[in-house]
């Protein structure tokens, strides 16, 4: 049982992986194997032995066979100078090539490997002996080390197919060495490695069961690639004179031999052994790539693998905000659908979780369950909004399917306002703040509408339409007009710059033509909000501490007096005494600068403390939205009722939880995605999908909630303006 | 307090007892190489003088920011971490000096949860293997069937049920916080004494934290655990546990009762700590917060004094003044004036990099010692920083200014308030190092 899940996890990744990584895998195995098969079964396949002069071995006198015969039935790949049959000459070599390239990349991998372990794990002097060394050989010319290891073994033991393995086994310890000895540093650091002597394991077993097993996944690759290299060089060695002595079969030796023959139109004697090598090292680098898109995991990152994705997973999304979508016929909106891209409806349904029903059923529903023309936008009625989301999707590729990560979001932002948009990991917030500059990790796909709203007059500052916009306008904008501040500043600074010239790299890139002295000017004015002293601007990044860096960070997003900025867990990775001072930054800044922004985070209590309005996500769909002071006092959804009551604060006297966990969203469950965890669920809940509606009993207008609990949220109610 | 019966237990182990675990001035220093070239060590002092005990049975919290030194602390109360220098004593015995081999029958009464269970949990190991692991290293198994029915017990005990179907199945297939109960299920199943938990859950999700807490809370009170809970959040400290005490740059600035802590912080550091938690409660947004400036120090260089002190809200004279808080002084200034006077006072001072700091204080390499010796002592009549009170001297030396600074003294822990507190506020103690 346990070596069946072994082997189910062994073969898990492989299925993960790209279908080009398992097309290139499969025919290099199917190559290689084909190899060992004709060295395994050689002398039985070819009619002749390869270093047969005589036609009967019985009798001396036989004669020898024809030299240098075309190919022909009898000799299939022809004879040689020698007088050896071709064909068994290449199978002999295939039987020499796979001994030596396995005894070569076994002793280097029996050398290198324990070598590599001893010295990451234990360092200090033993490392710096070790490192030094292999690095010595690692300089040297592999080929040269080779002939002069082949040489030596040659003199002191005999030539043969051993001296010539451990010579091209030699060149290869390096490289084991160094790579086991790398990733044995990284997994040192690993706690599980830590833990285990925590346990009271003895180093003996913390080497071998915690790190080596960790280690060794990247050996594979290494040793295939290896075999290839190992197969060149002993061939190399052969055609050079070191290698395997005649008249063993050898290609090397063999292309060597025959090179005269070339000039006289003989060409079957170096074609066939050519052929070979370069049959067999494809093979095996095929493997060996093969196996690093599979094993190496940042090729693995969601969005290269799984089948591409052409459009939302409903029936194609609204490009016309202006309908009200809540009244619209299932066909006027189909009529509407001519802005979206060709496709787009039928491509997908199929994968769209709401259409599994088929186009008569739940999914009429579905169109009506739409948002109604409900008030997404702020109290700050009138005013035109800086940010208008509408149906926004989110999607990835994933081997299992799409995933939608936003699935269909509509919302409002007023100029100077602060939205908080909280909610769980994996519950598409931070997709959702990437996707409004339209940021999207290969194989993302973003669907809607996003409209930021003209900024004053004059070129480059209209209302633009960010799904569709052009890679050069995106550019234009962000950092100008929009920008995003993420969680980790270090990551985000060049720390080879000093800090005056990223601003003047962002200035100068949005506004060319600005004197230098205004530039600086700029940059010393932005960074004294931060609390930034002018002695300090051409320091570099490392010369500041963690929260100083998120200053800088919120320095170069505001210095060209953007309209929106999406901080994304701007404070996760400080302290508590330096997020709130930073909390407090912000907040000023958006009361002095009509800075439209949106807080990303987990934290209910920053929410609380820098927002007007919050926005609560749940499995990709926003669950309730509102005023502050109304959500945090009267939460109108089962899900953020419980998300409140779990927050541990000062107060709390007793620790509550919601039960289970987050809905799978390759694969979303029917009807209201909260369902399966909600204490308050009903039958319906599960059949339809609750649309965004005012309470009943709330006291502001711009409060909604998506769950039937408030009449008007099934999408069978009449809408709430139709109730009264 | 949520439970009544562990507030007896904790406030009458205060009074005496037998500790479970008592930690006399325990330092933990790290060397730092210095460049290729330079020979000259230097250390990290993560931990610098720390006395308290803990109690058996209680619930003991390490509260402190990201440097603060507490999770190497923890590390060295487990000795996986080597302490420099002070004593360690568990169940009687000083452990502080044992070795590898001598802990090793130890490890089985101590056990560390993680932070990250991502991280904590051997991903090449099921988890009947990864679990059941410490049953073999300590011999307390025969044979792998008996370890598998233990390791399905304890799985069941933490609420991964049924045991069995979890056995062969690999950590990464469990979601964060079914693997943080496997990380505790792990650390348990030894039947330890003493369990440091260092940051339990902070990477999990809101909604899931409560459970984790409930089930380590539960494990405590039927099995009779001793943890030691590592933390950043006041919140989860204060429901959590019975004593707490507030590590500030390697040193222990308050320590005591958890529920008066609280309600009667006498630390600035914990006032401020207090202070800045965001609360989930708009009405209270606008409260007066009086945060610290800037941030934690490097440990390498600590501050003179006590080291809260350039940063403390309530600083005044003989917290510990000295050079490094001046130039200080002067940048902070710099962001909030005008340009202009930002322009005559940088002449005045030259360059705040050429300055050089001294034992005493700090010499400036003047771009106008006439100018700077005026606005130093103008700024000294105005009181612009309590830091301009400990200043003795402002001399000419030679083309440049010197500033000096009396004395400040390191405070000691003094019982306030039937808590242990290092504050100036409350009498000048001087610390003995």
């Amino acid at each position: 049982m346990s070596a069946r899940a072994r082997l189910a996890r062994t073969a898990a990744p492989f299925r993960a992986a790209t279908r080009t990584a398992q097309v290139l895998i499969v025919i290099g195995v199917l190559m290689t194997l084909g190899f060992v098969f004709v060295a395994t079964l050689g002398p039985t396949l070819a009619p002749y032995e390869p270093t047969q002069y005589q036609v009967d071995p019985e009798e001396p006198e036989a004669g020898q066979l024809p030299r240098l015969e075309e190919p022909s039935s009898d000799h299939l790949m022809g004879t040689n100078r020698d007088g050896f049959d071709v064909f068994a000459r290449v199978i002999g070599g295939a039987r020499v090539a796979m001994i030596v390239v396995l005894v070569s990349t076994l002793i280097a991998l029996l050398v290198g490997v324990p070598l590599g372990l001893l010295a990451g794990y234990r360092g200090g002097r033993l490392d710096r002996i070790l490192v030094t060394t292999m690095d010595a050989i690692y300089t040297f010319p592999s080929l040269l080390l080779a002939i002069v290891v082949a040489f030596l073994f040659g003199e002191l033991f005999a030539p043969g197919v051993a001296s010539a393995a451990s010579a091209v086994g030699i060149v290869y310890i390096p490289q084991y060495f160094r790579v086991v000895r790398n990733h044995t540093l990284s997994v040192k650091q690993e706690p599980f490695v830590e833990g285990a002597r925590s346990l009271g394991a003895k180093e003996r077993t913390v080497i071998t069961r915690y790190v080596f097993f960790n280690v060794v996944q990247s050996v594979p690759v290494i040793f295939t690639l290896n075999a290839a290299d190992a197969v060149l060089t002993l061939a190399s060695l052969g055609f050079l004179g070191y290698g395997v002595p005649p008249p063993a079969p050898e290609w090397g030796f063999d292309i060597q031999q025959a090179t005269q023959d070339i000039t006289s139109g003989v060409w079957w004697t170096t074609m066939w052994p050519g052929v070979a090598i370069i049959l067999l090292v494809t093979g095996l680098t095929l493997v060996g790539e093969g196996l690093n898109d599979v094993i190496n995991p940042l090729l693995r990152a969601r969005g290269l693998s799984g089948t591409k994705l052409r459009g939302a997973p409903i029936g194609g999304s609204d490009a016309d905000a202006s309908l009200p979508r809540g009244r619209a016929k299932a066909a006027d909106r189909d009529a509407d659908d001519g802005a979206d891209p060709p496709g787009a409806t039928t491509s997908t349904s199929p994968n769209g979780p709401h259409r599994a029903d088929g186009p008569d059923g739940p999914a009429t529903a579905d169109r009506d369950s739409l948002p109604p023309t409900a008030p997404v936008h702020s109290a700050t009625a009138g005013v035109e909004p800086v940010l208008k989301v509408r149906d926004l999707r989110v999607g990835y590729r994933t081997p299992r399917g799409p995933l939608w990560a936003v699935d269909g979001v509509d919302l409002d932002l007023a100029p100077g306002e602060a939205l908080g948009l909280v909610g769980e990991s994996g519950c598409g917030k931070s997709s959702l703040s990437r996707a409004l500059l339209n940021l999207m990790p290969p194989g993302g796909l973003v669907t809607g509408q996003i409209t930021l709203a003209a900024r004053g007059d004059g070129p480059g500052n209209e209302e633009i339409e960010l799904v569709d916009a052009s890679r050069r306008q995106l550019r234009s904008i962000r950092g100008d007009r929009a920008s995003l501040v993420f969680q980790e500043p270090m990551t985000r600074l060049d720390p080879l710059m000093r800090v005056s010239s990223h601003f003047r790299e962002a200035i100068k890139a949005h506004r060319p033509d600005l004197s230098n002295d205004r530039v600086r000017e700029l940059t010393e004015t932005a960074l004294a909000k931060m609390g930034i002293p002018r002695t300090r601007v051409d320091n570099y990044p490392h010369e500041f501490s963690g929260g100083m860096r998120q200053r800088i960070m919120l320095a170069l997003g505001i210095v060209l007096q953007p309209q929106l900025v999406i901080a994304d867990e701007p404070t996760t990775s400080l302290d508590v005494i330096v997020e709130a001072q930073i909390l407090d930054i912000l907040a000023e800044l958006r009361r002095d600068a009509d800075v439209g922004l949106v807080m990303v985070t987990h934290n209910l209590g920053i929410v609380a403390e820098t927002c007007d309005r919050v926005a609560v996500m749940y499995a990709g769909k926003i669950v309730e939205m509102g005023p502050v002071e109304q959500v945090f006092n009267a939460p109108a959804h089962p899900y953020t009722q419980g998300l409140m009551a779990s927050t541990i604060s000062l107060e709390t006297t007793e620790l509550h939880s919601i039960e289970g966990s987050p809905p799978d969203l390759i694969d979303p469950p029917d009807g209201c995605r909260f369902a399966a965890r909600c204490p308050a669920v009903m039958d319906r809940c599960t059949e339809v999908i609750p649309r965004l509606t005012r309470p009943e009993d709330t006291a502001v207008d711009d409060h909604l909630a998506a769950c039937i609990l408030h009449p008007g949220a099934d999408p069978a109610d009449p809408l709430p303006d139709e109730r009264s | 307090m949520s439970d009544p019966a562990a507030a007896t237990t904790s406030s009458s182990s205060v009074d005496g007892g037998e500790p479970l675990l008592d930690v006399v001035d325990l330092h933990t220093h790290f060397p730092v190489r210095g460049g290729l070239l330079s020979r000259h060590k230097d250390v990290v002092r993560a931990v610098d003088g720390v006395t308290f005990d803990i109690q058996p049975g209680e619930v003991f919290g390490l509260v402190g920011e990201s440097g603060s030194g507490k999770t190497t602390l923890g590390r060295t109360l487990l000795k996986l971490a080597d302490p420099t220098s002070g004593s360690l004593i568990y169940q009687g015995r000083d452990i502080a000096g044992y070795d590898e081999k001598q802990m090793r029958p130890l490890r089985r009464e101590l056990a560390l949860v993680f932070q990250d269970p991502n991280a904590s949990l051997n991903p090449a190991m099921t988890v009947a293997q990864g679990v059941g692991h410490p049953l073999l290293i300590h011999g307390l198994v025969d044979g792998r069937a008996q370890m598998r029915e233990r390791v399905a017990a304890m799985l069941e005990r933490v609420g991964l049920t049924p045991g069995e179907r979890f056995l062969d199945i690999y950590p990464q297939d469990l979601s964060g916080g079914q693997k943080q109960r496997l990380v505790i299920a792990r650390a348990l199943i030894t039947e330890p004494k003493f369990v440091v938990a260092d940051e339990p859950v902070a990477a999990l999700d809101m909604s899931v934290r409560a459970r984790v807490l409930e089930l380590m809370l539960e494990l405590q009170r039927d099995l009779g655990l001793t943890y030691l809970f590592i933390t950043h959040d006041l919140a989860t400290a204060r429901f959590l546990c019975d004593r707490i005490g507030i590590l500030y740059l390697g040193n222990m600035v308050e320590w005591g009762d958890a529920d008066s802590l609280f309600d009667d912080p006498q630390h600035p550091y914990t006032r401020s700590l207090l202070d800045a938690i965001p609360l989930p409660d708009p009405r209270r947004r606008d409260r007066d917060k009086n945060l610290p400036v800037g941030e934690m120090p490097d440990a390498q260089t600590p501050p003179k004094g006590c080291r809260f002190h350039p940063r403390c809200p309530v600083a005044f004279e003989p917290c510990g003044w000295e050079g490094a808080d001046l130039l200080a002084f002067f940048e902070r200034r710099w962001t909030v004036v005008d340009g202009d006077q930002v322009e005559s006072e940088l002449a005045a001072t030259g360059s705040l990099q050429a300055a050089d700091l001294r034992d005493d204080g700090v010499r400036f390499d003047a771009g106008n010692p006439v100018a700077l010796s005026k606005l130093l002592e103008q700024l000294r009549t105005e009181q612009a920083h309590p830091l301009f009170d400990a200043v003795t001297g402002i001399e000419r030396d030679g083309g440049g200014i010197a500033v000096t600074f009396g004395d400040g003294p390191e405070p000691d822990l003094q019982t306030i308030a039937g808590r242990q507190v290092a504050c100036h506020l409350h009498g000048t103690v001087p610390r003995e190092r």
